[in-house]
């Protein structure tokens, strides 16, 4: 079904090849993992499987890739795409219409197919995925997990023979990828092929036919799931673990409030319109502590992220941080989130400026010392002359966590700090956060990434809050 | 069909051709009318226009950016008026018309992306004949206003994360900053959004052959009739008083 012949490929204006070499063949209803770390030209294996390269990056492609028998070279993207289904990383990238009913529609529409045809298979997917309650809603106001089945689910109903996934699971939660998991195989039994990009390789022992290892652009490791048991392997290519051990999610809640920590009462707050999303909630959170917020997609972790550094008004509820009442205003100044998209958070011309600019509060040697610290405990030191825009997208995430910390806030949130990083990041996100903990901060991740739960966080904060 | 609100309001009842009417008969008028009182009225009627949208923070931020830029301007006139008095001889108008054709242009701009489902806007295109490399571009950008407002929402609260408060005190006192600040991230994301929305089209196939599937979306009514006619009084009523027309 795909066949790669050995393809090297080039981008404009780029001197060295983003993939060099590869020759791999999927047969019809095999399921093929690829992983890597950063980097390593996984993404420009799947542009030259949906036919971007090099019909829209251009680029220069030697050797040969084959979908359905047929040379991508001679088809368009298009064509291409009635054979091919892509499931982006970040799957706003690939919504065209706003509402989520209108984007399953959309390709159907621009296919002609009837009415009555497009409103069956978009009742059946969005049944599939359980995002019916979702199908008046705008695109905007989804999660990032609600977005990724949306995505999926308008792949699904152009009825592709091939579909392409580029980090499934970044942003599901862990009931959520089990899902995902059980749609991929009953795809894969209908004859599927399945062609997955991922970092997180736990919930694919089951499901993938074929491994293959990526560093530097060539394939250095390819075989069956097994081959990813081996420490050694993972060590060297800084992969994520194959396994993940079960008793993982299983917490104790957050400590009851003593002195010093992050005490909420009462908080109340819903969206206009929408069902309350805490009513009259209280809890405490420890400082010292990597405190895990988890819970199913949509139920309001970025939302009580928001709250808690003061981006939202509380309707109702107070906060209070060493037992002193915070209004918004004191929270944004105590605290710290790091939100998912980073392209928002960089201004400055430089690394350096940025982290400079974030720690503005300090002066002088201090905030001089603070900067050089960051730089190198985030890997960020041979980099500080580069515009943050330029970085890739791990070195983006390090910088604006990096940032974040210039602050040395008591109160510290990111969201989903490890979407789409290699294990060898997620490392460095997981020691950070520690540290950062050890000093005395309230540390709190919205995660869905197991591993980086069991890796830095000491306790959790399952939403909904009874 | 709403696009960004969770209701329908009677600008989303309105046939996509008149909306696109709409916009076009503004968007061509203004450049004929030249009397500040004109142009005035012709805002006044764009701003109810988007404001039956409901969505009053959006339409709020966009007009205080504009009112922001126009101060600016004055404020550089002023300036210019004491080295050359000559340039006041015409009165107000050639500096405050500029805005307030602005003010049109984004006020039917806004109720059209605000209020369009793509598919609905790219079907209308087709009907009415425009060529692919026309209409597909069109749409992208229509489609692109609500994805760029959302984009604002995000920058500013990144800002804000960052310790700034973006009020005039600030934008006064480090313009330079203020304008990092909202400009790079504006810049970055405008260019991303676009190259995101071309592959996009791409992967979903949306070429030049494409039979795009009929929306069934009703004929024109009298709420049509009466929404176009009102617009052509009121483009006419302005050309009256420009003296275009006589």
């Amino acid at each position: 079904m795909i066949r790669l012949d050995q393809v090297s490929y080039t981008y404009p204006f780029q001197d060295a090849p983003a993939v060099t070499d590869i020759s791999m063949a999927v047969a019809p209803g095999e399921a093929v993992l690829c992983t890597g770390a950063s980097g390593s030209g996984k993404s420009t294996l799947i542009r030259l499987i949906n036919g971007l390269a090099p019909h829209y990056y251009r680029g220069t492609l030697l050797g040969r890739v084959a979908v359905d028998g047929r040379d991508s070279r001679e088809l368009s993207v298009g064509e291409l795409s009635k054979t091919v289904g892509t499931m982006f990383q970040d799957p706003e990238h690939q919504f065209f219409a706003l509402k989520v009913e209108d984007e399953m529609a959309f390709a159907l529409e621009c296919r002609g197919l009837d009415r009555e045809t497009i409103q069956e298979r978009i009742a059946s997917r969005a049944s599939d995925f359980g995002i019916n309650h979702l199908r008046d809603s705008t695109i905007f106001n989804l999660s990032q997990g609600e977005k990724q089945k949306l995505a999926l689910a308008g792949i699904l109903c152009l009825d592709p023979r091939v579909i392409i996934l580029d980090e499934p699971s970044a942003n599901l939660d862990p009931e959520s990828t089990l899902e995902l998991a059980g749609i991929l195989k009953k795809l894969k039994a209908r004859g599927i092929t399945l062609f997955i990009v991922d970092h997180r390789l736990y919930w694919l022992r089951d499901l993938v036919d074929q491994v293959h290892v990526l560093d530097q652009g060539r394939v250095v490791a390819r075989g069956g799931f097994e081959i990813l048991d081996d420490p050694g392997l993972r060590g060297r290519y800084g992969l994520r673990r194959a396994r993940i051990p079960s008793d993982v999610l299983e917490f104790i809640p957050p400590a009851s409030g003593s002195e010093g920590d992050l005490e909420v009462f009462g908080l109340t707050h819903g969206y206009k319109g929408q069902a309350s999303l805490f009513g009259d909630v209280s809890f405490c959170l420890p400082r010292g502590e990597v405190i895990a917020v988890t819970g199913d997609n949509g139920v309001g972790k970025t939302t009580l992220a928001r709250l808690l550094t003061g981006l939202l008004p509380l309707q109702a509820g107070t906060v209070s941080l060493d037992g002193e009442g915070l209004a918004p205003r004191d929270l944004l100044r105590q605290g710290s989130i790091v939100l998912q998209n980073t392209d928002h958070q960089l201004h400055m011309k430089t690394v350096e400026d940025e982290l400079l600019a974030a720690g503005r509060r300090f002066m002088g040697n201090e905030l001089k010392k603070k900067t050089r610290e960051i730089l190198e405990i985030f890997g960020l030191d041979g980099l500080k002359d580069r515009h943050p825009q330029s970085l890739s997208g791990g070195q983006k995430q390090r910088l604006v966590i990096g940032a974040a910390l210039m602050k040395s806030p008591k109160l510290l949130i990111l969201d989903e700090p490890t979407s789409g990083l290699d294990g060898a990041n997620m490392e460095i996100m997981a020691h950070v956060m520690s540290a950062m903990a050890a000093k005395g901060a309230c540390v709190l991740v919205i995660t869905h990434d197991l591993e980086l739960v069991q890796g830095a966080c000491s306790s959790q904060l399952s939403l909904p809050l009874p | 069909m709403p696009v960004l609100s969770g209701t329908e309001n009677w600008i989303q009842r309105l046939d996509v051709k008149t909306r696109l009417f709409i916009a076009l008969v503004f968007s061509v008028g203004i450049i004929f009318i030249n009397t500040w009182e004109a142009l005035t009225l012709l805002a006044v009627a764009g701003l109810g226009y988007s404001a039956a949208h409901g969505r009053f923070k959006i339409i709020a931020l966009v007009h205080a950016g504009l009112l922001v830029l126009f101060c600016l301007a004055l404020l550089s006139v002023q300036v210019l008026l004491i080295f050359m008095p000559g340039l006041g001889d015409d009165g107000l108008g050639p500096f405050i018309n500029p805005f307030l054709r602005t003010m049109i242009l984004a006020n039917v701009v806004l109720a059209l992306a605000l209020s369009c489902r793509t598919q609905e806007l790219m079907e209308t295109f087709r009907q009415l004949k425009l060529p692919f490399f026309i209409y597909l571009p069109a749409t992208v950008t229509v489609r692109f206003i609500p994805g760029f407002i959302h984009d604002i929402r995000q920058i500013r609260e990144s800002v804000l994360i960052k310790g700034y408060r973006l009020n005039l005190f600030f934008i006064t006192f480090h313009p330079l900053l203020a304008m990092r600040l909202l400009l790079v991230p504006v810049v970055i994301r405008s260019l991303r959004t676009a190259d995101e929305l071309a592959v996009a089209s791409e992967l979903k196939g949306i070429r030049q052959e494409s039979f795009v599937t009929s929306g069934g979306f009703g004929l024109p009514g009298y709420a049509d009739l009466f929404a176009g006619v009102t617009a052509l009084c009121l483009m006419g009523a302005g050309l009256w008083h420009s003296g275009v027309v006589q």
